[in-house]
């Protein structure tokens, strides 16, 4: 079908006439003689139709050479190649071609001339006449089935330009709307900022400070959040592209101190060398982890005692490598549970969290994930595409990823990217909500109990002398 | 809010506060102030009050932020300050979301930007950073709030200059606010021959600065944060 309706608009009427004019030998009365011969040459004319729609130059140059061959053998008898000549110059002016046209032309005029010359059927003025006005009035059909066709074409050419200027004009209003949103609310919560840390720096109520400390942190990672998204909607990559861990630990340290410091909390953070990148899933979990671990400690520290969080990646004994995050602080109230959302988020991927209490009130929770390298083969192909020669922050590292598990932060072999080992859902549906209420929730409520279940010790990587003097609570996944 | 710090001396470096939020220059210069070192100057809330405080008082440095509807913006009023002192050192505040104007306000000769919700030490760090004069140590987050920003980055000229491998692996490092040391490390050079590679770059880029430097890069294409 495709065959027939051609490329252009003007094809299907084009050929159909084509192939009309071909199928006209079959009408009886079409051949005049019954000589072999002179059959063959009618039945190559009427053939000849069928070709011009698709090469009307090769159909305008074989109908010219035949038609010369024909009224030599025959010219006392209607000649047929004309009729295709005609055609085929008519096709070739629709296709707006005017030098193949004029070629066709002039091998119509050289038939006539010859016809004239041997006194045949279609010579002389009867025979210039008769061709002439069928040349003509096929020559002005193909004239204006071009035009037509190449008007349809600028029409069809104009309103996609107008629908392509809708378009941009509809996305760059979105786009400014956007911007606009985004620094609103940006400067809002930066105002907000200003307002916690005025006030935190007024209040003098221990409690008003863990309050303004949890809402600070909560300001902090609505902020960060909005980064996120612009930044994703600046680049149109998708959430789940990879992070920067290097860049991202730095900002959440800042973060999370600057929210403690709001509660007159002194939270240091110290994160080892960590691979350059992460993936989403993972990256969506140690913040979480980590804004809730800050959050246990503006809410049960010791109001004035130093508190930290340590970041580190290592290799377990069954020579896993593991992203470990850890909160050490003093506290009044002893913990006798796991936080149940710590531990829920760690045994999603295959991870652990337990909680270390040592006689003198000093609480170590510590969440650890297991980790894998991602090689260069693994890639989801999320990466962004590169020019030739552009250099992106760890572009150098990414190509010569190595496989394997385990090995110290940096990566085995040259890999820099970390993922979550296993995944037993999709974090990506959770997280977001998981998120929030580490930083809000009392999702830890029930964790700081009386001291009650005392679980077997069981960190290898602690000193023995403070194994046996705590007591641990852990739940393996 | 309108008392200098008794504390900080006169010979202090003096730094001038400007934001339209009377919360965030409350903030930032209750932050400068306790730290003793600054000379911190009443905040002011426009652009033409800005040019004006910078001609009477000629503070070491300049916090200015970026829009303040509906007077001058920051951008117009960093031109306007380095018409007065070519000298000036004035760094943008900006929000975690940078909003447009970022590179223009770079392009008006702008040392760096540094987020008006940064922390204490964050910021004060900063502030004594820019105070040694340009350092790529600023200029750590610097190329993606230009891209999240959304800010119309002139398009560059047909003929970029030419680079070789060394340079682009600089100007790299700088566009991630590496230090000259981090860089001479990662590199196996001096900070000497380090420095010296970035003011070549800041000539063939025609950067004023080590900031321009990283629009220029984002400009040409040269980098990309990821």
């Amino acid at each position: 079908m495709s065959l027939i309706r051609g490329p252009r608009f003007v094809d299907l009427p084009i050929r159909l006439l084509a192939l009309i004019m071909g199928l006209t030998v079959l009408i009886p009365g079409s051949f005049e003689i019954d000589e072999p011969r002179y059959v063959m040459l009618i039945i190559v004319a009427y053939a000849l139709f069928f070709l011009a729609p698709f090469m009307p130059l090769v159909a305008g140059l074989l109908s010219t050479g035949l038609s010369m061959i024909f009224v030599m053998s025959y010219p006392d008898l209607e000649n047929m190649f004309p009729e295709v000549l005609i055609f085929a110059a008519a096709v070739l002016l629709s296709h707006r071609r005017w030098t193949a046209a004029v070629i066709a032309t002039l091998g119509l005029a050289a038939y006539l001339a010859t016809c004239t010359e041997l006194g045949a059927y279609d010579g002389g003025l009867a025979g210039f006449i008769d061709l002439g006005f069928g040349w003509l009035t096929y020559s002005l059909l193909g004239l204006a089935a071009g035009l037509v066709e190449a008007r349809i074409r600028r029409e069809i050419t104009r309103r996609e330009r107008a629908a392509v200027e809708h378009q941009q004009d509809v996305e760059s209003m979105r786009a400014r709307f956007t911007s606009d949103m985004h620094d609103t609310l940006s400067n809002s919560l930066a105002t907000e900022t200003a307002i916690i840390r005025t006030m935190a720096r007024t209040t003098g109520s221990p409690e008003s400070e863990r309050l303004l400390a949890e809402l600070s942190l909560v300001n902090a990672e609505a902020t960060k959040r909005l980064r996120h998204l612009v930044s994703s909607l600046s680049s149109g990559e998708t959430q789940g592209q990879r992070i920067r861990l290097h860049t991202e630990m730095r900002q959440l340290a800042a973060m999370l101190e600057s929210g403690c410091a709001a509660g007159s909390i002194r939270l240091s953070t110290h994160v080892t060398e960590l691979p350059t990148y992460a993936s989403a899933a993972l990256g969506q979990h140690y913040r979480a982890i980590l804004l809730e671990l800050a959050t246990n400690v503006i809410r049960y520290s010791t109001p004035g005692a130093p508190a930290a969080l340590d970041v580190e990646m290592r290799r377990n004994s069954d020579g896993r490598t593991e992203l470990v995050c850890r909160s050490t602080n003093e506290t009044e109230t002893e913990l006798s549970e796991t936080p149940r959302s710590l531990s829920r988020r760690a045994r999603r991927v295959g991870g652990a969290c337990r909680v270390i209490a040592d006689e003198g009130h000093r609480v170590i929770v510590e969440v650890v994930l297991p980790v894998r390298y991602v090689t260069a083969g693994t890639d989801d192909g999320t990466s962004p595409a590169r020019g030739p020669g552009q250099h992106t922050e760890g572009g150098a590292q990414r190509g010569a990823a190595a496989g394997g598990e385990g090995g110290a932060a940096g990566g085995e072999g040259g890999a820099d990217e970390i993922d979550v080992l296993c995944s037993h859902d999709d974090p990506m549906h959770q997280d977001t909500s998981d998120a929030h209420r580490a930083g809000a929730s009392a999702n830890t409520d029930d964790t700081r109990k009386s001291a009650g279940a005392a679980a077997a010790s069981g960190g290898s990587e602690l000193p023995e002398s403070e194994r046996s003097a705590r007591r641990e609570n852990r739940i393996e996944a | 809010m309108t008392e200098e710090t008794p504390s900080a001396g006169e010979t202090a470096p003096s730094v001038l506060v400007v934001d339209d939020d009377s919360w965030t220059t409350r903030a930032v210069t209750a932050v400068l102030r306790d730290t003793d070192e600054f000379h911190v100057l009443d905040p002011v809330h426009c652009g033409e009050d800005a040019v004006e405080a910078y001609a009477a008082k000629r503070p070491d440095i300049v916090l200015m932020d970026v829009n303040m509807p509906p007077g001058m913006s920051g951008v117009d009023a960093t031109k306007a300050i380095m018409d007065i002192d070519p000298e000036a050192r004035v760094l943008l505040l900006t929000t975690v979301s940078p909003g447009p104007g970022i590179a223009r306000g770079l392009e008006a000769g702008a040392l760096a930007v540094v987020n008006k919700t940064a922390g204490d030490e964050e910021l004060t760090s900063v502030v004594r950073a820019a105070l040694q004069g340009d350092s790529p140590g600023l200029l750590r987050t610097l190329a993606e709030d230009i891209v999240i920003s959304g800010d119309t980055i002139p398009e560059a000229p047909r003929e970029a200059p030419q680079l070789t491998e060394r340079e682009l692996q600089l100007l790299a490092h700088l566009c991630r606010g590496s230090d000259y040391e981090e860089i001479a490390a990662a590199e196996f050079l001096t900070v000497h021959t380090v420095k010296s590679h970035a003011r070549n770059l800041r000539i063939k880029l025609q950067a004023k600065n080590l900031a321009q430097l990283v629009v220029r890069s984002l400009q040409f294409k040269y980098y990309s944060p990821e």
